[in-house]
C-alpha cells in the first residue's frame, strides 16, 4: 500500500455512553493540506485527531484515506498503517523514562522492526539540530523538561516521514522562538507531500496554517482568517 | 526483540526483582517436587508392610546360656538351620538390618559417618599392624530386607544370592554405600574391614539413592545416607575350616545371631505367630529367642507420621508459594499503572492495545526462566542422580511458566482495560 494521504471524513459521529461528543463532522484534506483545528476547550478535538489516526474509533460515519474505508479495518490493520504512514505528536508528549532521548526518538523503528539507516540518521541528527536536541541525544529522557519532551514527541513522529501528521498542541510546552521553529518544520513536511492536522488554541500558530476549521458539537466549520 | 530488550532496560530494577521473586518461586517449585519424589518414595516403602504386623525376633543367647548353647557339637548348624527357616517361610516376610559399626582402614569420610556421631561423639579409632581403623555407621541387610524397605540404588549393582553366602575362601564382601558417602568413594573401591574383629575386605558394588529409611532394633527411620550396608552372611556348611582361625569363631557366631534377630511384617495375629514359629522351632531345635510383638498400629503410625509430615510441607510450600505469586501480581500490577506513558509511546508507535499484555507476559516468561536457572544448577549440583526428579522441575517450570504466562495476559489485560491509555494522552 502506497499512501498520499488524502482524507475524507463524511458525518463522523462520537458519542461517550450517552453523551454526544461531536457529530455531521465532514473534512477533506488532501497531500500538502495544512490544517489547523481550533475549538473550545472540551470539545472533543483530541478525540478527532485520535480518530484520524486510528488511536480511537468513530461512533458512527465514514473515515476513508485514499479511499480505502479505515472504519471498516481491524485493529491490527489500522495499527500498521499508524506504524508505516501516520505520525501523532500527543498534547502531552508520552516518553519512556528509563531509556536515553535517542532509544525515545526511535522507538516506531524498532516497533516496525527497522533499522536506523544511515538516512534516517542524519534526517534525526537535522531534527535534532534545528529543534537545539543534538546534545541531549544520550541522557536519559526522564530527565528532561516539558518543552524538550514536546520536541522529542515531535521528532520521533517525524522520522519514518509520515504521510499524515497529526499533531495536537504541538506548541504547547514551546517558547515562541521554538514554536516558528516545529511551525516551519511542519510545513516543510506539507510541501514534501504530507497532510498535516494541529490541534491549537494559539492564533499565531493557526495564522501559519492554511485552512482553520473549528469543531463545535454540530461539525467543522471553516473560519475566516479574520475571526481567528 | 529490540521493544522487550529496552523495557528491560527502562525498569531494571523491577525486572531484577521480579527475577528474584522467580527465583524463590522456582526454589520453591523444587522443594514441592522434592517433596512429591520423598513421598512417592516413603509411600512405597511403606505400601509394602501397611496393615501388617511387625514381630521383632530376638535371641535369648547371652552368659551361661550362650556357654551352654554352644557346648553342643550341633550349635552352629542350629543357628544356622533356624536362620535359614525364617528366610525361607513364606507366611512373613522377614528383613534383617543388623545396626552394626564396623572398623575401616584409612576411611576417607568425616565424622559424621561414626558410629554414634548423632550421640555426639567423634570417631573412634583403634590401631591394628600398624594401621589406622576409623568405627563407622554400617548395616547388615539381608535380601528381605532390600525387598521390604525397597532399597533403590542410584549406581552400581545390589547383592546378589552368592553375595551373602561367606565361605572360608572368601576374602571379600561386596558393599553398598549411602548417598552420603559418594563424595568419598567410587564403585570399584575396596576397603579394609574389620567385622567382628575379622579382617575382611570390602568391595564398593553400588551406592544407595539418597532419602531412603529402614526400620532397625535402634530406630524406626534409620536413615540409610550415612550408612556402609553389606550382606547378612550366612554359610552354606559349617565346616571344620570355618571354626579353625582364632578370629572366626567369633566372626561366625556373631554373623549368625544376626541373621535370627530380624523383623517379620506379616498379616498374622501373635497366636497365630507364635504357632507358626514353634513350628520352624520344632523343625530345627532352637528354641532360645523372643518374639517381640508390634501391632499394625505402630506401622500405621509410621505411615501417618509420613503422610502428616508431607501434608504439612505440602501446605508450607503452598501457602509460600501463594504469598510470592501474589506479591509478584501485586508488584506487576503496580509496574503496568506506573508504565502508562511507556505504553502510549507503544500505541502512538504503532503497537495494538493487545500488543501490550503480549509484551508484559512474555517478560513475565523471561523472568521466570530466568529465575529457574539458579535452582536448577545447584539442583543439578547436589542431586546429580535424580534426573528424574530434574525432568520433572523443568516440566513443573515450563508448565507454571505457562499458567502464570498465561494468568498475567489476562490480569494485564483487565488492568489496561480499567485504565485507558488513550484518554490519557489527551489534555
Amino acid at each position: 500500500m502506497h499512501l498520499v494521504a488524502t482524507i475524507e471524513l463524511e458525518q463522523i459521529h462520537k458519542t461517550f455512553g450517552n453523551k454526544i461528543i461531536f457529530e455531521q463532522v465532514q473534512l477533506t484534506a488532501r497531500a500538502g493540506d495544512f490544517i489547523a483545528l481550533l475549538g473550545k476547550s472540551g470539545v472533543g478535538k483530541s478525540t478527532l485527531l485520535n480518530i484520524l489516526v486510528g488511536l480511537e474509533r468513530a461512533t458512527s460515519g465514514s473515515y476513508q484515506l485514499d479511499g480505502i474505508e479505515i472504519t471498516q479495518k481491524t485493529t491490527k490493520e489500522i495499527a500498521h498503517i499508524r506504524s508505516e504512514y501516520f505520525g501523532f505528536i500527543a498534547q502531552h508528549s508520552p516518553i519512556i523514562p528509563g531509556l536515553t532521548v535517542q532509544d525515545n526518538i526511535c522507538i516506531p523503528l524498532w516497533i516496525g522492526k527497522r533499522r536506523l539507516h544511515n538516512e534516517q540518521l542524519e534526517f534525526m541528527m537535522e531534527l535534532c539540530n534545528r529543534l537545539d536536541l543534538t546534545k541531549l541525544l544520550r541522557q536519559k529522557a526522564g530527565r528532561l523538561s516539558g518543552g524538550e519532551l514536546q520536541r522529542v514527541g515531535l521528532i520521533r513522529a517525524l522520522l519514518k516521514k509520515p504521510k499524515l501528521i497529526v499533531a495536537d498542541e504541538p506548541t504547547g510546552a514551546l517558547d515562541d522562538e521554538t514554536a516558528d521553529s516545529v511551525i516551519l518544520l511542519l510545513r516543510e513536511m506539507c510541501e514534501q507531500g504530507a497532510t498535516v492536522v494541529i490541534a491549537t488554541h494559539s492564533q499565531q500558530v493557526a495564522n501559519q496554517c492554511d485552512k482553520r476549521l473549528e469543531l463545535t458539537s454540530t461539525g467543522l466549520h471553516a473560519l475566516d482568517v479574520s475571526k481567528v | 526483540m529490540k521493544i522487550v530488550y529496552l523495557l528491560w532496560k527502562n525498569n531494571r530494577g523491577f525486572h531484577m526483582l521480579h527475577i528474584c521473586l522467580a527465583t524463590i518461586f522456582c526454589f520453591l517449585l523444587i522443594l514441592m517436587a522434592m517433596n512429591i519424589f520423598q513421598s512417592q518414595v516413603e509411600l512405597k516403602a511403606t505400601a509394602s508392610f501397611k496393615g501388617k504386623n511387625l514381630y521383632q525376633l530376638a535371641d535369648s543367647l547371652y552368659n551361661e546360656k550362650e556357654q551352654q548353647f554352644f557346648q553342643k557339637k550341633d550349635s552352629y548348624d542350629i543357628l544356622k538351620g533356624f536362620g535359614d527357616y525364617l528366610e525361607q517361610e513364606d507366611r512373613f516376610q522377614y528383613a534383617v538390618v543388623n545396626w552394626q559399626p564396623t572398623q575401616v582402614m584409612d576411611f576417607k569420610g568425616n565424622e559424621v559417618f561414626a558410629a554414634y556421631y548423632e550421640l555426639g561423639e567423634q570417631v573412634k579409632t583403634q590401631n591394628f599392624s600398624k594401621s589406622t581403623y576409623s568405627e563407622v555407621k554400617a548395616l547388615q541387610m539381608n535380601q528381605g530386607a532390600f525387598e521390604v524397605f525397597q532399597v533403590r540404588l542410584s549406581s552400581g549393582d545390589s547383592f546378589q544370592a552368592s553375595d551373602y553366602i561367606y565361605t572360608s575362601s572368601k576374602d571379600q564382601i561386596p558393599l553398598i554405600l549411602g548417598a552420603a558417602l559418594e563424595p568419598y568413594y567410587n564403585l570399584g573401591d575396596t576397603l579394609s574391614l574389620r567385622l567382628y574383629n575379622k579382617a575382611i575386605t570390602g568391595k564398593v558394588i553400588g551406592f544407595a539413592a539418597p532419602s531412603q529409611t529402614v526400620i532397625t532394633a535402634r530406630s524406626y527411620d534409620t536413615l540409610l545416607d550415612r550408612y556402609i550396608m553389606m550382606p547378612a552372611l550366612t554359610f552354606n556348611e559349617i565346616t571344620p575350616s570355618l571354626l579353625q582361625g582364632q578370629n572366626d569363631s567369633p566372626f561366625l557366631r556373631a554373623s549368625l545371631y544376626s541373621r535370627i534377630n530380624g523383623f517379620m511384617f506379616t498379616s498374622a495375629e501373635p497366636q497365630e505367630m507364635r504357632s507358626i514359629m514353634s513350628e520352624i522351632s520344632g523343625k530345627t531345635n532352637f528354641y532360645d529367642y523372643s518374639i517381640i510383638g508390634a501391632d499394625g498400629g505402630i506401622l500405621g503410625m509410621l505411615i501417618q507420621v509420613t503422610d502428616q509430615n508431607r501434608d504439612l510441607l505440602y501446605w508450607t510450600v503452598a501457602i509460600a508459594l501463594v504469598v510470592i505469586l501474589s506479591l509478584y501480581l501485586w508488584t506487576l500490577s503496580m509496574h503496568i499503572r506506573n508504565n502508562q506513558k511507556t505504553y502510549a509511546v507503544l500505541l502512538i508507535s504503532g503497537y495494538r492495545m493487545q500488543h501490550i499484555p503480549r509484551l508484559i507476559a512474555i517478560q513475565t516468561a523471561i523472568s521466570i526462566l530466568l529465575g529457574s536457572v539458579l535452582p536448577v544448577l545447584l539442583f543439578s549440583l547436589f542431586w546429580k542422580e535424580a534426573w528424574v526428579l530434574l525432568l520433572s522441575y523443568i516440566m513443573l517450570v515450563l508448565l507454571v511458566t505457562v499458567l502464570l504466562t498465561g494468568i498475567i495476559y489476562f490480569s494485564s489485560r483487565r488492568t489496561l482495560d480499567r485504565t485507558d491509555i488513550i484518554q490519557q494522552l489527551k489534555g
